[in-house]
């Protein structure tokens, strides 16, 4: 089943005459985890909130779980299905306490309060972070943040996580924490995740790599079908995973290595194979 | 200066004090705070000052943080002093100068207002140093809504005191940041005169205000996407309950009211010289 | 003239309960003209340490001399300091502030004092290192894109023309291109004008690939010191402290686990290139 599904979307900003998404189609399976690739100002930022329901198209349809998002009656009902997760750690805590910021969607949901004290527990321990329960947001660190604020999105039961560059603003243990925690919810929960990043290790860890540049989508498929493409991906200024850019190189000069090599270990099984 | 405020901090231990109902705090304290005002006596400020010692005794308050709050005021401490005991008046004329005349009913006067001063300090400092903030917005919230009936915006307002609370600290490092970052390209806060000071403002106020800005939009998207849609509807985590505690609290209030009122009537009548009334 | 630090210990908020040892017991000599890198996690004092070196924090006990600079005494000359230490906070776009770009990056040169067409001739040659067209000069900064406006926050310290520049994660938040494209700026710098770079980063291949020497912090104390192949070679000690290796390092550590000689040092893709072309892996060979 699709849990998203986009078509031939396009936005375009009130003020400007900037198209910034020129046609976009795209569906995300159930318990996939896709990872939106795309340099700065490719548009995927505003795909992000499009998908989240957050922004309506100008033009063609986006549908999370068979709702429409240009229909004014479903944007509750859609902002609880599809969690969002944003850049900056520091601007979307709204309160002052960990709980209560946890607490804070429920309460719009109108959940009750036994009911939301027993999610708070489940979803704090989901991300390990069950001992800052009674902490100040702004005394944690920028991964601490972010899994809080991952925290208050599950809390709402949504079907799907849509992460947009939570990962940019972190240094790399904090990225580290962010995507042990996005990981585990995608494999072992079965929660369907819509990552958005300019980093390419977090794109290997997907099931699928849609690249945008200039507001579409211009390649598409798995981490290994992607990263394999050097060359184009180095003319939209985006790295390849270096130890793919390492097995080019070696296949220019004459190895015998399968061009979609993708980490250390598979380099490493090819150049002397573990006894 | 700065970290000697302790009014508006909250010290977060567990005591009695600690665990009544916001709502009833807030009443409690300005009633506390009107009863300060109508108390006439010395008498009258004995009582008050024994109700607050009790208080500070059930919140397990250290006095010294108390007394570091009352440093921060000591200069409107003084002006009251010294207004108060050069221009009251009276008959005993200890020393005069121009307007200024020094005299033994304007010392007791003096000494009756920086009193009664430091009660106010101490008791509004009870309030904040024993009721977390999000507690006391709750507080705030729950007594403003009856006011929803006549289209006052209680939820928002409360909200609004809420995210304020909770950016207060991200804002002030941020401004430490700029600060910093302006001073690294020279820029100098605390040298010549008065306009250039405040033209040496701008490089920091600027760019705090559009980082305010742009917090302020990412934070409402964010909020809209936890399905925020105003006060209707939502339910709450903290549930404020009036409990055995605010009855205890509540009785004791009401012995007190009842003595600063007997203290205005009764003791005025019965020792005329013992109260002297002011 | 040179950065000379010993004993630098920086203690915040002594006497409190919030008493926070940031810095403790550092000793660094940086010569003249060295591409140093400083990496180290969140709260490893590497912040606190580059603040020193422009006198925005004083040290609690120790000393530090930069650029002939005795920065212990009562009176630093801190204009002086400054304009001879550029320093380049993180997110710098935050703290752009005039009505044009050439206004903001005009704004350190004119508190050095210095004539008006000498700060017009230094404003323009900021921009044009930092590869901003003469168009965006008039252009308010609130509207350029976000790599345009970290430049121009960058040009308005090049615009100083530090003897030392110090960036704290210029590349923070970048897309590869961005990263490039600030990356170079500051090679083009330090080729023009022979300064001192100390840079703040993150990303440890960019650091294998452009420093001289890495620093590593951790806890406040220097925990490794020397070139990116000494520093990177230690794969183990760099992940007991949170910290990432370039990916080669760490392939280099796999392959010799499985019996390959590959020598330490090697930490670059390119070297790994040359020593596996060398090794003739896979039926390559150097052609």
């Amino acid at each position: 089943m699709d849990m998203i599904k986009a078509e031939n979307v396009l936005y375009t900003y009130e003020d400007g005459d900037t198209q910034i998404l020129q046609g976009i189609s795209l569906a995300v399976r159930k318990g996939e985890f896709l990872c939106i690739l795309g340099h700065n100002g490719s548009g995927k930022s505003t795909l992000a909130k499009l998908l989240g329901g957050l922004f309506t198209p100008t033009g063609g349809k986006v549908e999370v779980c068979g709702m429409d998002t240009s229909d004014e009656k479903n944007f509750l009902a859609i902002r609880q299905k599809a969690g969002m997760v944003f850049q900056n750690p520091d601007n979307q805590l709204v309160a002052t306490v960990v709980e209560d910021d946890i607490a804070f969607g429920m309460e719009n949901l109108g959940i009750e309060r036994e009911e939301m004290n027993r999610r708070i527990d489940e979803v704090l321990q989901t991300v390990g972070m069950t001992e800052f329960r009674k902490s100040a947001p702004h005394k944690l660190s920028g991964g601490q943040k972010q899994r809080i604020a991952i925290a208050g999105m599950l809390a709402m039961r949504p079907e799907i996580l849509i992460l947009d560059e939570p990962t940019a603003m972190l240094d790399p243990m904090g990225r580290r924490e962010v995507m042990r925690s996005v990981e585990s919810l995608c494999r072992n929960d079965g929660m369907t995740v819509v990552h958005i990043t300019h980093f390419m290790e977090e794109a290997i860890l997907a099931d699928r790599v849609a690249v945008m540049s200039e507001g579409q989508i211009i390649m598409q498929g798995t981490p290994r079908e992607v990263f394999s493409q050097q060359e184009r991906l180095r003319e939209l200024a985006l790295d390849v995973p270096q130890m793919t850019s390492l097995a080019h190189s070696l296949i220019r000069h004459g190895a015998d290595l399968p061009p979609d090599i993708l980490t250390i270990e598979e380099l490493a099984d090819r150049i002397c194979p573990s006894r | 200066m700065l970290k000697d405020i302790t009014v508006g901090q909250y010290y977060p231990i567990d005591s009695f004090v600690h665990r009544l109902d916001p709502r009833f705090k807030i009443i409690a304290v300005f009633v506390y705070i009107i009863a300060a005002f109508f108390v006439k006596t010395y008498i009258g400020l004995g009582v008050l000052f024994a109700f607050l010692c009790v208080c500070v005794a059930a919140s397990k308050l250290p006095v010294r943080m108390l007394l570091r709050g009352l440093k921060a005021i000591y200069i409107l401490l003084a002006f009251t002093f010294v207004f108060n005991a050069l221009l009251s008046g009276g008959e005993t004329v200890y020393f005069s100068f121009w307007i200024f005349r020094l005299t033994k009913e304007g010392l007791v006067r003096a000494v009756f207002m920086a009193l009664r001063l430091v009660l106010l300090i101490t008791g509004a400092s009870v309030l904040t140093l024993t009721t977390a903030p999000i507690t006391l917005t709750d507080g705030i919230e729950a007594l403003l809504r009856p006011l929803a009936k006549i289209k006052f915006p209680a939820h928002e307002v409360a909200m609004m005191m809420t995210i304020a609370l909770r950016f207060i600290p991200t804002l002030m490092e941020e401004a430490d940041r700029i600060t910093k970052a302006q001073s690294a390209r020279g820029a100098s806060f605390d040298e010549g005169g008065l306009l250039h000071r405040a033209k040496a403002v701008i490089p920091l106020l600027v760019p705090l205000f559009v980082s305010a800005f742009r917090r302020a939009e990412e934070l409402a998207m964010a909020m809209e996407a936890r399905c925020y849609h105003g006060g209707e509807g939502r339910t709450r985590l903290h549930v404020l309950k009036f409990t055995w505690r605010d009855g205890v609290g509540t009785a004791a209030f009401v012995a007190l009211i009842a003595l600063i009122a007997l203290d205005a009537s009764v003791f005025v009548v019965l020792f005329p010289m013992l109260s002297g009334s002011f | 003239m040179s950065i000379t630090i010993k004993h630098l210990s920086h203690i915040y908020a002594p006497g409190t309960p919030f008493e926070y040892a940031a810095l403790s017991d550092v000793c660094l000599e940086i010569p003249d003209g060295q591409y140093v890198a400083v990496i180290g996690h969140t709260g490893s004092g590497k912040s606190t340490l580059i603040q020193h070196l422009n006198g925005l924090i004083r040290p609690t006990s120790g000393s530090i001399t930069v650029q002939g600079i005795d920065l212990t005494e009562k009176k630093v000359p801190l204009r002086e300091l400054r304009r001879r230490v550029g320093l380049v906070f993180q997110y710098p776009e935050y703290q752009l502030f005039e009505e044009t770009v050439a206004k903001d990056v005009a704004f350190g040169p004119g508190n050095l004092g210095l004539s008006q067409e000498e700060i017009t001739e230094r404003v323009n040659e900021a921009l044009n290192l930092v590869g901003l067209p003469e168009s965006v000069a008039e252009m308010s900064p609130f509207d350029l894109s976000g790599g345009q406006k970290r430049r121009a926050a960058i040009a308005g310290v090049l615009s100083m023309r530090p003897e030392v520049l110090v960036l704290d994660e210029p590349i923070a938040g970048l897309d590869p291109l961005g990263r490039h494209e600030i990356l170079s700026l500051v090679e083009n710098y330090r080729r023009k004008y022979g300064a001192t770079v100390i840079l703040v980063s993150h990303n440890m291949d960019d650091v294998a690939d452009i420093a001289e020497r890495v620093i590593v912090m951790n806890k406040g104390t220097v925990a490794l010191d020397g070139s990116p192949r000494q520093v990177f070679s230690q794969t183990e000690q760099m992940r007991s402290m949170g910290l990432d290796v370039p990916q080669v390092a760490i392939l280099a550590d796999l392959l010799r686990s499985r019996g390959m000689d590959v020598p330490q040092g090697i930490i670059t893709e390119q070297e790994m290139l040359g020593y596996l072309l060398d090794k003739g892996v896979a039926g390559c060979s150097r052609t």
